[in-house]
């Protein structure tokens, strides 16, 4: 049994006030993830791939189909499923460590350990000195170190990530891939990070699941061994790349008319 | 260094903005008193300066105004505003709260909340007469409903505006519960309840007055207001008029506008410290 198993999910939203047109976002999709794995979901924006993370997480339901981690159904949100979100999601008028603490008193983590908690998952992401500092003047990239933080002394089965570092620029994204990989090997976690940079999938991941343009389906699937070389100038990693490029599906708007589906 | 921080100057600054405002509106009182004046009609229209001389004297020499000296008539005002004020917010952010936590008592909730707030205030004065008689009570229970629906209406609203990544952050730490209205949702929603308290507040003011005119028992601002207009002392009035809007706004710009000052600050909703 895998620890993650989307079996045929179907995810529809209606696409109209009056409800009588439905856009299939997920298209009977089968996905399993096993524990330890770093799999990330790509393609093109508008297909599925934030959806997907949002029916492991708990936040929505699949229309069709069953999401199970470790074997039981998911119905709602869970601290064993952490997620990083693109938006910043601290809260703003708690300083780092609060914010971390309100994780951990969530989950009725006794008062003496927490500060143990949270002064080890800072040193992990280098934030230990931010701690007495409240999120308003922290930058992008240390906000998103905050919210690993977070899941790190939640002790998170699994990380999903919706495009955490989209927003930070490409040097501060290039260390925090690097960060997220090292964290993920030393705790033997289970990651998902949806992106849309197959540089930064490359980079990161083990496995990379392609979703097509609406509605999204599974098109394509690799595996990266653990030893291969992820120095974005390698011949394998640029083979890679433009492999994974060309299998990019067709420009969303030339493809519009399958977007709708009218409901009977 | 210097990162222009809080000085005399910039207070100097707050304050000329704030005076500069008050001029405005005594010179447009001012412009109108003159050309209602220069028509020759029989009532004379105050003008500013007859009417704050009026008040003034009033405030300094502690003549009596209908038995009782001008200030006897605002506290016994403040005191019907503030109990009412206070039953309105504590009532006000509790049903507030559960109608922006509970979706589902919201959209039945929310119906009767909004019926009742198109009320004008002063239709209530049947009904307040019917349930408590002429009197304090009365001017209360005006007061009270008024405000009450304003504050409910702006805490359920700013509940229900917490953006949905925090709601989302907030599922998967695990919050429920207490936790997830007390240290999520209500501080998330400060801001909207201050402003809710601060309209509260104003709409509460101005039905005082409306009450006072008509079951107050002889004694409050509005009162005074009353009995000064039925005997042409329109001079009177408008001093009436002056302290009425000086305690308003004292109270918006030099108490609710600080808290919410702090209260932003606090949140993390302007930079650095």
């Amino acid at each position: 049994m895998s620890q993650i198993e989307l079996k045929n999910v179907t995810k529809a939203y209606y696409a109209d006030r009056k409800k009588s047109l439905a856009r299939v976002v997920l298209d009977n999709i089968c996905l399993e993830i096993e524990e330890g794995e770093f799999v990330t979901l790509i393609g093109p924006s508008g297909c599925g791939k934030t959806t997907v993370l949002n029916l492991i997480a708990g936040f929505e339901a699949p229309t069709l189909g069953t999401v199970e981690v470790n074997g039981k159904e998911v119905k709602s949100p869970s601290p064993e499923r952490g997620v990083i979100f693109q938006e910043y999601s601290l809260l703003p008028w708690m300083d780092v460590k609060s914010n971390i603490e309100l994780a951990l008193e969530c989950q009725n983590v006794p008062v003496h350990e927490r500060a143990g908690k949270i002064s080890k998952a800072l040193g992990i992401v280098r934030m230990s000195e931010f701690a007495d500092s409240r999120p308003n003047i922290l930058s992008g990239g240390m906000k998103q170190r905050v919210a690993i933080a977070r899941l790190i002394a939640m002790d998170s089965e699994i990380f999903l990530m919706d495009e955490p570092f989209s927003a930070l620029d490409e040097q501060t994204r290039k260390k925090l891939d690097e960060d997220i990989v090292e964290i993920w090997k030393n705790s033997g976690k289970t990651a998902v990070m949806v992106t849309h940079s197959i540089e930064e999938a490359l980079t990161v991941s083990t496995r990379i699941i392609m979703f097509s343009d609406s509605p999204g389906r599974i098109i394509g699937e690799w595996r990266l061994p653990e030893e291969m070389n992820r120095d974005p100038y390698s011949e394998e990693f640029v083979k890679l790349k433009i492999e994974i490029m060309e299998w990019l599906p067709a420009c969303p708007c030339t493809r519009k008319e399958r977007r709708w589906i009218a409901i009977e | 260094m210097n990162l222009g921080s809080y000085s005399v100057q910039s207070f100097l600054k707050t304050l000329l903005v704030f005076f500069a405002g008050i001029i405005i509106v005594i010179l447009m009182w001012e412009l109108l008193a003159l050309y209602c004046n220069s028509g020759g009609t029989v009532m004379m229209f105050p003008t500013p300066a007859e009417s704050f001389e009026r008040t003034f004297e009033w405030l300094l020499s502690g003549e009596t105004l209908y038995g009782h000296t001008i200030y006897q008539h605002i506290s016994r005002s403040l005191k019907r505003w503030l109990i009412a004020f206070i039953m309105a917010s504590a009532a006000g952010v509790a049903l507030g709260s559960i109608l922006g936590y509970f979706d589902k008592i919201y959209s039945v909730g929310i119906v009767p909340v909004t019926v009742l707030q198109t009320i004008p205030g002063l239709a209530w004065i049947p009904i307040a007469i019917l349930l408590f008689g002429l009197g304090d009570d009365a001017a209360i229970f005006m007061i009270f409903t008024v405000s009450f629906m304003v504050i409910t209406i702006n805490v359920a609203g700013g509940i229900r505006m917490v953006p949905e990544t925090v709601l989302r952050a907030g599922g998967m730490m695990g919050a429920s519960g207490s936790i997830l209205f007390l240290k999520i949702l209500l501080p998330y929603a400060s801001v909207s309840i201050i402003n809710g308290l601060r309209v509260g507040m104003g709409s509460a003011w101005r039905v005082l007055i409306a009450a006072e005119m008509l079951i107050g028992s002889g004694i409050g601002l509005g009162a005074s207001m009353e009995l000064l207009r039925y005997n042409l002392d329109f001079i009177g009035a408008f001093a009436c008029i002056i302290i009425i809007c000086a305690i308003g706004l004292i109270v918006d710009r030099f108490i609710f506008a600080e808290i919410e000052k702090r209260v932003r600050h606090r949140l993390g909703m302007e930079e650095g410290y």
